[in-house]
């Protein structure tokens, strides 16, 4: 079953259309939020509640538009939306630390190392805030495009790396995780 | 290298979640479970409402007169004191269907009435999350309905998906024996009457306005350099609905000083960052909602504790200015200096390379393009175009200094869309390389054009502002 027949089934009420779908892309789904929220059963509740609401709206869904990127869009906002109190940041460096981690991890042929560095990439992962996580994720786990990203995080294109960077700090500031100006 | 950023990723995020999962179980069961009203709910577009900004609305401008007695309500801003100050009495709210709201103040002067109240247990998925975000009315005992003039709603998030609201919203004022009002709530929400009382003793703080008179100072420009004609667009031009008057801006781009007033043990200052078009770059200034990283200092250099005061920015209609407001602590010494370290102006520019490929290309096949490209003040040599395994990969570097972080880029083919497009960067010495491959299922050939489009951060600063109260230096 295709994904137009699952979403016709779906339209017309019938679960199987929603089963097909979640079995071809849950995995994907539940991979993206769990390396976004960094919790596995919050991940699960997003993929779950997304394809809940997905049920709920699919008659407003165009089946001329492909599902994938609706479904991942929603899953990544579903996400931000479940960690939106966490407030653990890190500087840029810890960004960088990540990507060496993915570059090594990328170019080893030890499975025993890859073990270990996969581990090593998720304690990094955990080190940014949950907006830049999900900007990793999408950028290296979806290979969605800058602009693909500035169009799900809801900016105008060029501001991505905006509101990774700056946008960042000033939270941070507000959040009072740095010396400055009282409130 | 054998795996790729998803690869690993992949792998990595399936140590927790296994190729196994099966979640449409749950699925299926708490749909079944599901309550008659919930099955009925229309989803509407959350999308909207997933963006933590300030929904600023029009505002009706208040003029103020240097000298005049004002008074200062934390939380709500400047108000009049030329009538006696009413408030809410109480805190009272309302609730229907796990959503609550209630009021957080009432506040009526001779020029307006503001409203303020919390809104939560919001489910996004259902109709009431754009119900609750419309503005609410007041009725009056005499029957007569207010609209709500002006205003701002900013989201508070929650958990699982339900939210919550604060919502600050403008009225004309209430008529001087008004003693109760009657708000109508959005959200459906049964209607709630609310008791007016006069302010008690020390809730409006006085104020005076006292002139705002400031010098500037800005950094040298860079000016805009590019090989092509398509340039940065210029910001929009300026409104002229919106109600209220911009600063001029007789020194272009910079801080500008709006208003001050003076508090008994502070001072509070109102400006803006004015983008006057002569940035090399647009700035997007208005989309910050929260504020820049001011510095202010003394007439001696010392730092000078101040606090952030959003309840006195002013909501800026004009993408082009960003507001600002501080409360200085007194005594000071003047004259005092505010520094904004910095502001991101953002510079891009499109360029196409035409290639022809020919009708049956080969992996590993390069087409040398050695072309030299500027944007923003920053060069960059687009080397060559070469068919890999998954697609047409660019290979592009910088010719002067750059961080990855100031820049960005993307990349489309104009004969046929990719179906992905990755991106790898190496950085060395300042050198910045970068691999851009537009992947494809169904691999194009013959005459291909790449349209290159890079973006470039640049961070200018610092523009400082000068000021003193009355009487001081």
């Amino acid at each position: 079953m295709d994904d137009l027949e699952a979403i016709r089934l779906l339209k017309s009420g019938d679960l199987r259309g929603l089963e097909a779908l979640m079995e071809r892309y849950q995995v994907k789904a539940a991979r993206a939020a769990f390396l976004i929220t960094h919790d596995k059963a919050v991940a699960q509740d997003v993929v779950q509640e997304t394809f809940i609401r997905i049920h709920d709206r699919i008659h407003q869904f165009d089946p001329s538009y492909p599902f994938e990127p609706y479904l991942i869009r929603s899953v990544i906002h579903a996400s931000l939306n479940a960690i939106r109190g966490d407030r653990k940041f890190t500087s840029l460096d810890d960004q960088n630390e990540l990507e060496n981690l993915l570059d090594r991890a990328a170019s080893i042929e030890s499975q025993v190392e890859f073990t270990q560095l996969q581990q090593e990439v998720l304690n990094a992962l955990s080190k940014l805030s949950p907006r830049q996580r999900a900007v990793i994720v999408q950028r290296y786990y979806l290979d969605m495009s800058e602009w693909e990203m500035a169009l799900t995080l809801d900016a105008a294109p060029g501001t991505v790396k905006w509101l990774l960077n700056a946008a960042r700090d000033r939270l941070r500031h507000l959040l009072g995780q740095k010396g400055g100006p009282h409130d | 290298m054998t795996k790729t950023y998803h690869d690993v990723l992949d792998s990595a995020a399936g140590l927790q979640i296994p190729d196994s999962i099966d979640l449409f179980p749950n699925v299926s069961a708490q749909l079944s479970q599901r309550k008659t009203f919930m099955q009925t709910m229309r989803a509407r577009p959350a999308l909207a409402l997933l963006i933590a900004v300030l929904a600023l609305l029009l505002l009706t401008g208040i003029v103020y007169a240097i000298g005049r007695s004002l008074g200062y309500i934390p939380g709500v801003g400047i108000v009049e004191q030329d009538t006696p100050i009413r408030v809410l009495d109480g805190k009272p709210g309302v609730q229907r269907d796990g959503i609550t709201l209630t009021m957080k103040q009432l506040v009526v002067d001779s020029s307006q009435t503001v409203v303020m109240y919390r809104t939560k247990g919001v489910s996004m998925w259902s109709d009431a999350v754009q119900e609750c975000a419309k503005a609410p009315s007041l009725l009056l005992e005499n029957g007569s309905r207010l609209e709500s003039t002006g205003g701002y709603r900013s989201e508070m998030g929650g958990e699982n998906g339900i939210l919550g609201f604060d919502a600050n919203f403008i009225f004309s004022p209430l008529p001087a024996d008004t003693q109760k009002v009657t708000l109508l709530t959005p959200c459906q929400l049964p209607a709630l009457t609310l008791h007016l009382v006069p302010a008690p003793e020390g809730f409006v703080l006085p104020a005076t306005e006292i002139p705002a008179t400031f010098d500037s100072s800005r950094p040298s420009l860079p000016a805009a350099t590019s090989f092509s004609d398509a340039q940065t667009p210029a910001p929009p031009a300026y409104p002229t609905d919106f109600p209220a008057t911009p600063t001029p801006v007789p020194h272009g781009s910079g801080l500008y000083l709006e208003k001050a007033v003076e508090l008994e043990k502070s001072y509070l200052l109102v400006g803006n960052f004015t983008d006057a078009g002569d940035l090399p770059g647009s700035t997007w200034a208005a989309q910050s909602v929260v504020p820049y990283e001011f510095h202010i200092t003394d007439r001696n250099g010392k730092p000078v504790s101040f606090f952030y005061r959003p309840d006195l920015m002013p909501p800026s209609g004009w993408a082009n200015v960003t507001y600002w407001a501080l409360e200085v602590l007194k005594p000071l010494d003047a004259p005092l200096t505010v520094t904004l370290p910095e502001m991101s102006v953002f510079t891009d520019d499109i360029f196409r390379f035409p290639v022809n490929v020919g009708a049956h290309p080969t992996i590993g096949q390069t087409w040398q393009l050695n072309q030299a490209v500027q944007v923003g003040g920053h060069s960059f040599l687009v080397e060559k175009i070469t068919l890999e395994e998954r697609g047409y990969t660019l290979a592009l570097r910088s010719l002067t200094p750059i961080s990855r972080e100031d820049f960005f880029l993307n990349m489309v083919m104009e004969e046929k869309s990719a179906s992905l497009l990755s991106e790898r960067f190496h950085e060395r010495d300042g050198v910045l390389e970068v691999n851009e491959t537009l992947v494809f299922d169904d691999l194009p050939s013959g005459e291909l054009t790449f349209v290159l489009n890079l973006f470039v951060e640049n961070s200018i600063g610092p523009w400082t502002l000068t000021w003193s109260p009355p009487g001081k230096p």
